[in-house]
């Protein structure tokens, strides 16, 4: 389970997170909502202990991410995978040794079953040929590069997957791939998911629970069906992508309190 | 005007300190993970190739040149009142604990230093660090350990390499300018030699190697921004690998002679 305590965070003084609190229960597939700055990002990186918060909780699997050391941390993180927004392969290695490496360094299988689990893992994803394998991420079209970092974060067997933005950049058959994916692996193998996105198709294919932040606040919770019906002005505005709302540009935002400071 | 001065210099100082204690803590980081030196082997090798080898045609020619001019100074200032056959000595006290690690090790500021710090900052800014890092890979251990102990192996070969190159340099320039023959030009340079000079070189190009990845390193890893955040993450890792090492050749130089 990951549950998140009266999370704050700020940064040189700007609050990103207020007292955030949300649980993402096992096996459940949670997806957070919100715009970009709203803290999705700073979130994921508390429940991964990248940053640690300056108020509140972060549990993740029984432990306290916020008090853990890195040598606390690092078995930890061992459970968790996760898909970067731009996949971030290892440039300087092809397809299998980026999925491969963790298995080696952490000898997840033995050495000879390496290969094989490579393999199962590119073929989930749909990039189980051969030739895929060897070759050079600039040599990947942006779907595949995500498909391979999906690859790579399910081979060490992660009880916990965390998804940055998984479709963003992506044709929309190439998203709901994606989406698919993601679906499947969180019935099938039985992880606990937590994705960002923007993506309202994506978020209501793959999420069995919504959460949306709203200037780093937990301003909605609820199933996908409660947040199409929401009433809440923000909800509804940013579901629907409407200009117009209580949800303003930052360019509006700024203009307003320049305006109101004069 | 003299506040926004002191603040100035209070902020350049503090940003300096925090930079200086970054690093160190970095260095002492990765001096730990030598623990891991024989499981992770390949990747110390794969580093000193890449700093080493890669490095040598440039370092060769560096070395030669250097030998040459040092060579035709030496004549040039002092042939009136010295005997040719001390060219060769002249040359190599200049080259073995002053010009040979110092113009290496700035060359390789440039060479290495500069392309270590824009690949690690490019996996910085492209979330590749933070991929190892969620997959408990510590990056240190993967990246920043082999790099800076390759480098420290690497750099003094490299030195001894140009310190060689640079004698037989000077000693085509002595031959083919001055007619000063093989024996004449090495002949003196038994007498003269002192184990001193070869420690002197050593700590100072070891240092050097250190600086050069170090500052490379760190640099690197703390790069923020895009493409404009690894350029000026490769400038900043030059400019301050070039002043530490004329700094550190200065105080090395009084503090062991």
């Amino acid at each position: 389970m990951i549950s998140m305590r009266g999370v704050a965070k700020s940064f040189r003084g700007m609050p990103v997170l207020r007292n955030v609190t949300f649980d993402v229960n096992e096996g459940e597939s949670v997806v957070l909502l919100g715009r970009s700055g709203s803290g999705k990002s700073v979130t994921l990186r508390n429940i991964l202990g990248i940053i640690k918060p300056d108020q509140g909780k972060v549990i993740v699997d029984n432990q306290n991410v916020s008090e853990l050391d890195l040598d606390e941390l690092y078995p930890l993180r061992r459970k968790i995978g996760m898909l970067f927004q731009n996949a971030a392969l290892w440039d300087s290695m092809n397809v299998y040794e980026n999925v491969a490496l963790a298995l080696q360094h952490h000898a997840v299988v033995p050495r000879r079953e390496i290969p094989a689990r490579v393999k199962e893992c590119l073929t989930l994803v749909g990039l189980g040929e051969d030739s895929i394998a060897k070759r050079m991420p600039s040599e990947l079209s942006g779907g595949m590069k995500k498909r391979v970092g999906l690859a790579r974060a399910i081979a060490v067997f992660p009880k916990y997957m965390l998804y940055d933005e998984p479709t963003t950049g992506l044709d929309p058959i190439m998203a709901s791939i994606i989406d698919k994916l993601i679906r499947e692996l969180n019935t099938s193998l039985k992880v606990t998911s937590l994705t960002i996105t923007h993506d309202m198709n994506s978020a209501f294919t793959i999420a069995d629970r919504i959460v949306m932040l709203h200037r780093g606040e937990i301003i909605f919770s609820g199933s996908v069906d409660e947040v199409k019906n929401s009433d809440d002005p923000v909800v509804h505005q940013f579901i629907h992508g409407d200009p117009d709302g209580p949800i303003k540009p930052i360019y509006t935002d700024h203009y307003e309190k320049r305006q109101a400071h004069q | 005007m003299l506040k926004q001065s002191i603040r100035g210099i209070g902020a350049s100082t503090i940003s300096g300190l925090t930079a200086f204690g970054g690093a160190m803590i970095l260095f002492g980081k990765a001096l730990a993970n030598l623990r891991n030196l024989v499981k992770d082997a390949h990747l110390y090798f794969e580093q000193a190739r890449n700093i080493g080898v890669a490095s040598l045609p440039l370092v060769l020619l560096i070395g030669a040149f250097t030998g040459m001019v040092s060579t035709w100074q030496a004549n040039y200032t002092a042939g009136n009142i010295m005997p040719l056959k001390y060219l060769g000595v002249a040359t190599f006290k200049a080259v073995i604990v002053e010009l040979g690690p110092v113009l290496s090790g700035l060359v390789l500021a440039g060479r290495v230093g500069s392309s270590l710090s824009a690949e690690l900052g490019t996996m910085k800014i492209t979330e590749q660090v933070d991929a190892l890092e969620v997959l408990a890979i510590d990056p240190v251990r993967y990246l920043v350990a082999p790099r800076l102990i390759a480098g420290m192996v690497m750099v003094p070969i490299l030195v001894i390499l140009a310190v060689f190159i640079s004698m037989f340099g000077g000693f085509l320039v002595a031959n083919t300018f001055m007619g000063v023959g093989f024996e004449t030009y090495f002949g003196e340079i038994p007498i003269f030699f002192k184990m001193k000079d070869v420690q002197v070189m050593l700590v100072k190009s070891i240092a050097f190697g250190a600086i050069i990845c170090l500052v490379g390193a760190w640099v690197g890893m703390n790069a923020r921004g895009g493409a404009e955040g690894v350029g000026e993450a490769t400038i900043k890792s030059f400019v301050a690998s070039a002043l530490l090492i004329l700094f550190s050749d200065f105080f090395l130089g009084t503090l062991m002679f």
